[in-house]
């Protein structure tokens, strides 16, 4: 199920939240629990046994850990056994497909490529089962007893299938006390109407652009602009927007969600970029990867290599596909340099010089994460930058035309100044009230508009 | 405990607005009773089966077993479901469709991701709207191609190839500006190529013809041609098939009260869409024309009245797709019959051409089961004529039809 659905708002979400104000206390954590259990199932009727085997083989490991902490070695043998089950299992669902392929074209033999469907948010829910385990081991929080208390932590709905990761010492104590009150409810509602707006209407509208100048292929210069920058917008507005409606539901649940974007497009160095971008994945790396190997602790050229590890795994995280590795190695590139040296000069040049350089650098991060042909991506590349393409054509002007505003807008969303100015009027006199709480209703209204027309609305998750 | 007990409850209550923000109390307020009047309606209110809007079924629920949960066809089917009977329904997707034009989009319906991808529906000047047309994705049309080529030699009688451009390809002035569409004349060019050297085929090129310049011979609402665009077409057909057309002047132009909405304004649905004119061709000694349908039954006229009421308006002319329909026309004794292969837009025509034939047989081919040189054979067929949008040549395969006789 998605979020941006007619059933999820009028049916699943009502139902849910009426029941969950009106059971008791210690049952809640339960109906949260078989309602997550329906949530996954309603998309993935099969594959909830792998999330669900997932979960145990984890709760499991956490318990033997919990116990043997005293011998260390035994310890750490669970710890082992849980990264390497969860990463089989991810390597599998994930990436078999890939691997075999790759092995046939590099000694152009044919073993059969596998054909597993990925389940849904497979990348999501074995990393957060994964910091369960080292969590407890590295003692940051107690072990979970209660099995329904744990797999509420696994399977929480809001987050299950997008994100944010929530690293289970983060959610440990909410999981077992936390307190719904009338302020979190309605901020959490404010929050999932944001999160909705950006999804269904920013996000799905500049998508048909994207989408259709990747149809058409051969872009000119300015349709190639016009399409890279769609697509810019929709992977943020689409992302965020979900992690959004997450980080509201869980406040309208009682639960406090970690950030998981923070106007990424307005950074001045890529290593902005990816504080303010999917922060909980850089986080979970960083924290089980980047760490462990010794962090920047130990040297250039073991922080560089640190460096060069991370950023990979990032991008092969995205997708089963080596664009999303290059993507991945590429900003890892980037901010090798900028720790290296340019980072140094970055601060010196004026601010929207570093601003234009690092916007630039990641959207043409998205072409190779766009486009799962290296060759079409270079060719993007090259449009956009004139080689091999004519400045504009109609179509270009078309798409200029007719998406402009939605693209002004988008921009403007991706500014701090959208927020300011809505948070301004919310706090502002009672006519200013009036016409933000009337303007959020109406925003809601054309949101259900959209999706009663059924009309676009893709769904990205499904290479993550 | 105690405290908290002096302070009255509308006080307790006036604090804790304030705490919240009363803007954002109505928010989630909003939220919580929208979502609960939506599903409260869905489940309540009276369930529509058809919409004439869209010009579809809607769905309906279908029976809940093991093998549909683990599929997931159960849930697709009851998200349908929800789309389809949300309370509201046609004024949200007119909502949408009225939001996109604010937004400057001058298409609609649009969807690129899917493969074949859909271009949707242009809003042209003055109220036109137009199907966006795409480069052929599939390959169906050359299999089309050839199969309509070697069609009149394989059944051994003259053949006449009808290719009909779409309302896009004809009126491009009316067209948003930049607007970027296939140029079907690629399709002609290619039908034409097919048939080089082939004496008793011919293709019609009605490109000029039905352009702008010669008058509006295409529907503002829907995607065939209007009642116009067929008589040119006639008009036009006389010198090949051999007949000598009647004069507009001779003909009694029926105008029908009720407003014509086609199937382009059902994908683009907005407030004040200008409907269409519908007219009904009259004829001097229309009553010698019947037409028989495949079960036996015979209409004493061309025209199904029942349609003018409904939505679907078009299939007044024939009542719609038919796999084989005869019309026959009993002042006529020259033994002159013609078999049409068509899609809809001959629908309209044919009222036209009946004038000419003692019988002329109408195909459909989507439709048609039965053994098409058999039929050409038994019934002694004269001439022949394949009538199809360029469209339709493009998205729908006829090919495997047309050769039954070989398999």
């Amino acid at each position: 199920m998605v979020f941006s659905s007619i059933f999820f708002l009028f049916v699943y979400l009502p139902v849910v939240l009426g029941l969950y104000y009106v059971v008791p206390r210690r049952f809640k954590n339960l109906l949260l629990f078989v309602c997550s259990l329906i949530f996954y199932a309603w998309g993935e009727p099969v594959y909830i046994l792998v999330m669900l085997f997932t979960a145990f083989i984890d709760y499991f490991n956490g318990a033997m850990v919990d116990r043997y902490r005293d011998r260390p070695a035994i310890a750490k043998a669970f710890v082992y056994e849980s990264v390497i089950v969860n990463l089989s299992l991810l390597g599998f669902f994930k990436y078999s497909g890939l691997l075999v392929s790759t092995f046939n074209s590099a000694t152009g033999l044919s073993v059969p490529v596998p054909e597993v469907t990925l389940p849904i948010g497979i990348s999501f829910y074995t990393f957060q089962s994964m910091s369960y385990t080292i969590d407890i081991y590295r003692n940051r929080a107690p072990r979970q007893h209660h099995i329904v208390d744990y797999g509420t932590y696994v399977s929480f709905f809001p987050y299950l299938v997008a994100g944010p990761i929530v690293r289970y010492e983060v959610l440990a104590l909410q999981v077992m006390n936390r307190q719904e009150t009338l302020e979190k409810f309605t901020q959490g509602a404010q929050r999932f109407l944001v999160g909705l707006f950006k999804k269904v209407i920013l996000a799905n509208n500049v998508a048909a652009l994207a989408d259709k100048v990747q149809f058409f292929g051969d872009p000119s210069t300015l349709s190639a602009w016009l399409g890279i920058l769609a697509f810019t917008f929709q992977i943020y507005f689409d992302f965020s927007g979900y992690s959004d409606m997450a980080i509201g539901l869980g406040k309208m649940f009682g639960f406090t969600l970690p950030e998981n974007f923070n106007l990424p497009y307005i950074s001045h160095s890529v290593r902005e970029f990816w504080t303010r971008w999917h922060m909980t994945l850089g986080g979970w790396f960083k924290e089980y990867v980047y760490f462990p190997l010794g962090g920047s602790r130990r040297g250039t050229l073991i922080t560089v290599r640190n460096m060069a590890i991370v950023w990979t795994l990032t991008g092969i995280w995205h997708g089963a596909s080596w664009n999303y590795a290059m993507w991945g190695a590429y900003f890892g590139v980037l901010i090798i340099c900028e720790k290296l040296f340019l980072g140094k000069w970055l601060e010196k040049w004026p601010r929207f010089l570093s601003w234009l350089y690092s916007f630039l650098a990641v959207v043409i991060g998205w072409v190779f994460f766009s486009y799962t042909d290296i060759a079409k991506a270079f060719s993007v590349l090259g449009a956009m930058f004139g080689v091999g393409a004519p400045l504009y054509d109609d179509m270009g002007l078309y798409n200029l035309l007719t998406f402009l505003p939605m693209l002004l807008l988008a921009a403007f969303c991706s500014t701090p100044y959208a927020g300011r100015i809505t948070e301004k009027m919310r706090q502002g006199p009672l006519v200013a009230k009036v016409v933000w709480s009337l303007g959020v209703a109406a925003l809601f209204v054309a949101c259900t508009a959209m999706l009663v027309d059924n009309s676009y609305n893709p769904f990205l998750y499904f290479q993550f | 405990m105690e405290e908290k007990k002096k302070v009255p409850l509308i006080k307790r209550w006036k604090n804790l607005l304030r705490r919240c923000g009363g803007e954002r109390v109505f928010v989630a307020l909003f939220l919580v009773l929208a979502m609960a009047a939506g599903f409260l309606g869905t489940i309540l209110l009276p369930k529509q089966s058809f919409s004439e809007n869209e010009n579809r079924m809607l769905e309906t629920l279908d029976p809940v077993d093991g093998e549909a949960i683990i599929s997931g066809s159960m849930m697709d089917n009851v998200e349908s479901y929800m789309c389809d009977h949300f309370p509201l329904r046609s004024f949200f997707i007119t909502l949408n469709t009225e939001l996109n034009l604010a937004m400057g989009k001058k298409d609609s319906g649009g969807n690129y991701s899917n493969r074949p991808a859909e271009g949707g529906v242009y809003f042209g000047q003055n109220g036109h709207l137009y199907e966006v047309l795409l480069d052929d994705q599939t390959g169906v049309f050359a299999k089309n191609c050839q199969a309509l080529a070697d069609f009149g030699e394989k059944a051994g009688v003259p053949l006449t190839i009808v290719p009909v451009p779409s309302g896009a390809q004809e009126q491009k002035e009316y067209l948003p500006a930049f607007a970027v569409e296939h140029d079907q004349h690629e399709e002609l060019e290619a039908l034409q190529q097919a048939t080089e050297g082939k004496t008793d085929t011919q293709v019609i090129d009605l490109f000029d013809t039905l352009d702008l310049k010669n008058g509006d011979f295409y529907y503002k609402t829907d995607h065939h041609w209007n009642l116009m665009g067929a008589f040119t077409t006639y008009q036009a057909l006389g010198d090949v098939l051999g007949y000598t057309p009647l004069s507009k002047d001779s003909i009694q132009w029926e105008k029908v009260d009720q407003p014509f909405y086609g199937t382009l304004y059902s994908k683009a649905i907005t407030f004040n869409q200008q409907p269409d004119d519908f007219y009904l061709p009259h004829f001097e000694g229309e009553e010698a024309i019947t037409q028989t349908l495949i079960t036996g039954e015979v209409k004493d006229s061309l025209y199904w009245d029942e349609y003018l009421t409904q939505k679907d308006k078009y299939s007044t002319f024939l009542g719609g797709n038919h796999a084989c329909d005869v019309i026959r026309n009993s002042s006529i004794h020259d033994g002159s019959r013609l078999l049409i292969v068509k899609d809809s837009y001959a629908d309209c025509l044919v009222p036209f051409l009946a004038q000419h034939y003692e019988e002329i047989y109408v195909v459909d081919l989507r439709a048609y089961n039965g053994d098409l040189y058999q039929l050409i054979d038994e019934k002694g067929i004269t001439q022949l004529m394949a009538l199809y949008s360029i469209k339709q040549l493009c998205d729908t395969d006829i090919s495997a039809k047309l050769y039954k006789a070989d398999t």
